[in-house]
């Protein structure tokens, strides 16, 4: 199928169709007013925002958005594959966004052991009733990406889509981009920003 | 798809990858030497974004009323993020 001419994208469209894109502009919008929130918290007591901060591991967050970013980039050429008919091709890139995805679990897991060794919990103080709260919020987006990734990978290895049929791909592969466009901002207000 | 304008769309989201790694890096690096404030990092993260949104997305092809609002809300949102951490 590799040879397969794909139809030109007709005019200016949006990849994946209209609905996931409304979905997307309110999942932005309420994560935005909850980012809005963290910086009014901590502006009104940055202390233990501070400590909070400097109990977290800014490598491992960083290494997070690393494995987020490639899976971003696998779901990319995923599409761009789809859309040259390369079904193998799309279930492989597809799939190694799924991995990216449980391996950003993991990492998350590993971190979130450590804070509740420490005795951490959402009354703690703000800083990590935030925290926990806006990582964990995003860490069930990731495992619905996930969920929404390896079925369609598995289908797209059965042919089910290509060049004719991209919208469910395309609408997978822009929920995984929202996922990390959320933790672009989660990192730096998180670990980063002092 | 021609095979040129594939090979051509593969670098353009390898570039993209490896720009957005470079500028992650980038950010904790700077972030943990304490060289800079909370705006340069999410000033990154927005630069960031919209690489995301442009590229990997593919918004620039999108209709521009979808690209412009989130081109708005992102430097909107940044803005008031970085207000609220001077």
């Amino acid at each position: 199928m590799s040879g397969a001419q794909a139809p030109a994208i007709q005019g200016r469209e949006l990849p994946g169709g209209t609905v996931i894109w409304l979905f997307v502009a309110i999942e932005l919008l309420t994560f935005g007013l909850f980012f809005v929130g963290f910086a009014w918290a901590r502006r009104s007591n940055p202390a233990p925002f501070l400590a909070g901060q400097g109990q977290l591991h800014p490598l491992l967050g960083a290494i997070n958005t690393g494995v987020l970013l490639s899976g971003g980039w696998l779901a990319a050429r995923g599409v761009l594959a789809n859309r040259s008919g390369k079904t193998r091709a799309t279930a492989a890139f597809l799939t190694g966004a799924a991995v990216s995805g449980i391996l950003f679990m993991a990492i998350k897991l590993h971190e979130y052991a450590d804070v509740f060794e420490a005795g951490v919990s959402l009354s703690t103080n703000t800083f990590w009733f935030f925290y926990l709260f806006l990582t964990g919020l995003h860490f069930l987006h990731v495992l619905a990406g996930v969920g929404f990734l390896l079925p369609t990978a598995w289908r797209a290895a059965g042919g089910a889509y290509g060049p004719e049929n991209r919208s469910t791909v395309e609408a997978v592969a822009v929920f995984w981009h929202m996922v990390d466009l959320i933790w672009i901002f989660l990192f730096p207000l998180i670990y980063l920003a002092r | 798809m021609p095979e040129a304008t594939e090979r051509r769309s593969e670098w353009v989201l390898l570039a993209t990858g490896c720009l957005l790694l470079a500028l992650t890096a980038w950010s904790y690096w700077i972030a943990e030497t304490g060289t800079t404030t909370a705006w340069f990092v999410l000033g990154i993260a927005v630069l960031k974004a919209h690489f995301i949104a442009g590229i990997f997305m593919e918004l620039h092809a999108a209709p521009r009323v979808w690209a412009v609002s989130l081109s708005v809300f992102l430097f909107t949102l940044a803005s008031v993020l970085i207000a609220l951490f001077s």
